[in-house]
């Protein structure tokens, strides 16, 4: 019996927003897929000095 | 108001001061003429402070050849005794109005471009390039007869026509052809090939309306258009005496200097006056020019031409130069990226210059430590490849450490904190 498949996706076109790193975005548009790249990083994880002086100046 | 609203009006105040110089080069002087605290036993030298003792062999070498350039000693080992007794002082270049690209060699006869900020009157001196010795003494730190014969020659022959030149002329406005030059190719660090011909078509024409013999007219000529980067030594006089305009600002966070000795690497901040903040000097990344260089042949980041990074040029500046970006191998949206993630840590844009791959958007302006920090994006800098013995084994580019701005941030609150 064939099974019924649940991906909404399968058989329309992919429009994909890639946040980060931009190799996945990349890898997609040589596969023909349409995707708009949102330059995003983890916030900077700072020491607990560095974080309250940002605080308070920044 | 609250201290966040002093630190943000004072580093509009010190932005703008980088966004509305007007430097214009107004003269040729000897170093000690135009040089504020320089001493007639004195020897600048690159990046943060140091002592001659501490200094890489690079910088001895440079340190021993100034000496004996200005006739301080004799000898190598008369020179080594005096530097080390203090008899020849040291100091930075960086703490004097004038900047100390590579080894940054500066004795008091050597002649000095003069860039003069208009707007303010803040001066700032850069040395020019020794025509066929390029980096020679003040750039390498070599010294032999014939590149000191040859900065007598420049001194003496050439300099009192171009100085003539540029009294006639009234001066050479210099952001003009930093902009132009941007739109042509350049960033005005590694590239000033675009510059270079706009300046000539600017002064040659002077040069050859001049009622001077045919042959003095030949040799300034060919001092200007055959030595390679002519153009280097206004871009760093005029950032200069940009970020001199806004050194002292109160209250500011933004960077007003960059420079590396090959031991450390150093800033300094506007609202910091002259306080040095440094680390460990970071190596590059780039291409060497052979395949048998490495890292490990690689001296640690020396200089200061990276001045033209603290006021916005070069590195910040990348997107205007993809050739610069090619040459070490990466691709023109590596470069408008460098460029955009830099609008990340500045506090302005500067509307002097539009660059054509960045659509017209204008440059970066202004590093505002805080946010270095808070974004962990720290500037790029371009720059040249020295080896431990002086010799330029390729170009590349660095990031600042980020150590220099966490120390800048903490001296800062400790002076401004409420």
């Amino acid at each position: 019996m064939e099974k019924k498949c649940c991906c909404k996706t399968k058989g329309k076109k992919l429009k994909v927003v890639n946040i980060g790193l931009q190799t996945f975005a990349e890898s997609l548009r040589k596969q023909g897929v349409k995707v708009a790249q949102v330059n995003w990083r983890p916030p900077r994880k700072l020491d607990a000095e560095m974080a309250n002086l940002l605080d308070d100046l920044l | 108001m609250t201290i966040k609203e002093k630190i943000e009006q004072a580093n509009q105040k010190a932005v703008s001061e980088l966004i509305d110089a007007n430097p214009v080069w107004v003269d040729i002087l000897p170093a000690g003429e135009v040089i504020d605290g320089l001493e007639p036993n004195m020897i600048l030298h690159s990046g943060p402070p140091i002592e001659f003792k501490d200094m890489v062999p690079l910088h001895k070498r440079g340190m021993i050849s100034g000496a004996l350039y200005e006739g301080l000693a004799k000898t190598e080992a008369e020179a080594i005794a005096k530097l080390e007794n203090g008899e020849i002082k040291v100091s930075s270049a960086l703490d004097h109005n004038t900047v100390g690209a590579g080894t940054g060699i500066i004795t008091s006869s050597i002649a000095m471009m003069v860039v003069e900020n208009k707007k303010t009157g803040v001066r700032a001196a850069t040395f020019p390039a020794e025509g066929p010795f390029q980096g020679g003494l003040c750039g390498w730190g070599l010294y032999t007869e014939e590149i000191a014969a040859n900065l007598r020659y420049m001194r003496d022959e050439l300099f009192p026509v171009m100085r003539e030149l540029i009294h006639k002329r009234g001066g050479l406005a210099i952001k003009p052809i930093l902009a132009e030059g941007m739109q042509m190719g350049d960033e005005n660090h590694t590239r000033q090939s675009a510059a270079d011909y706009i300046f000539n078509t600017q002064i040659l024409p002077d040069l050859f309306r001049m009622d001077i013999d045919k042959a003095t007219l030949m040799k300034v000529m060919d001092y200007i258009v055959q030595t390679p980067r002519f153009f280097h030594c206004y871009g760093q006089g005029a950032s200069m005496s940009a970020l001199l305009s806004a050194k002292g600002t109160p209250y500011s966070t933004m960077t007003v200097a960059f420079g590396g000795n090959g031991v450390e690497f150093g800033i300094k901040i506007a609202g910091m006056g002259d306080e040095w903040f440094t680390a460990p000097a970071m190596m590059m990344k780039g291409r060497y020019t052979s395949s048998k260089f490495s890292e490990k042949d690689q001296l640690p980041w020396i200089g200061d031409s990276c001045v033209v990074e603290c006021a916005g040029l070069g590195g910040i500046a990348a997107a205007a130069s993809p050739i610069v970006c090619n040459l070490r191998g990466m691709k023109l949206k590596d470069a408008i990226a460098l460029s955009r993630e830099m609008q990340e840590i500045s506090i302005s844009s500067n509307h002097n210059y539009p660059i054509p791959n960045l659509d017209f958007d204008f440059l970066p302006s202004g590093i505002d430590i805080r946010k270095a920090i808070k974004t962990g994006i720290s500037p790029e800098i371009h720059g040249g490849m020295f080896n431990h013995e002086g010799g330029l084994i390729g170009a590349g580019s660095a990031r600042i450490p980020m150590q220099c701005f966490e120390k800048a941030l903490k001296a800062f609150a400790a002076k401004y904190r409420e």
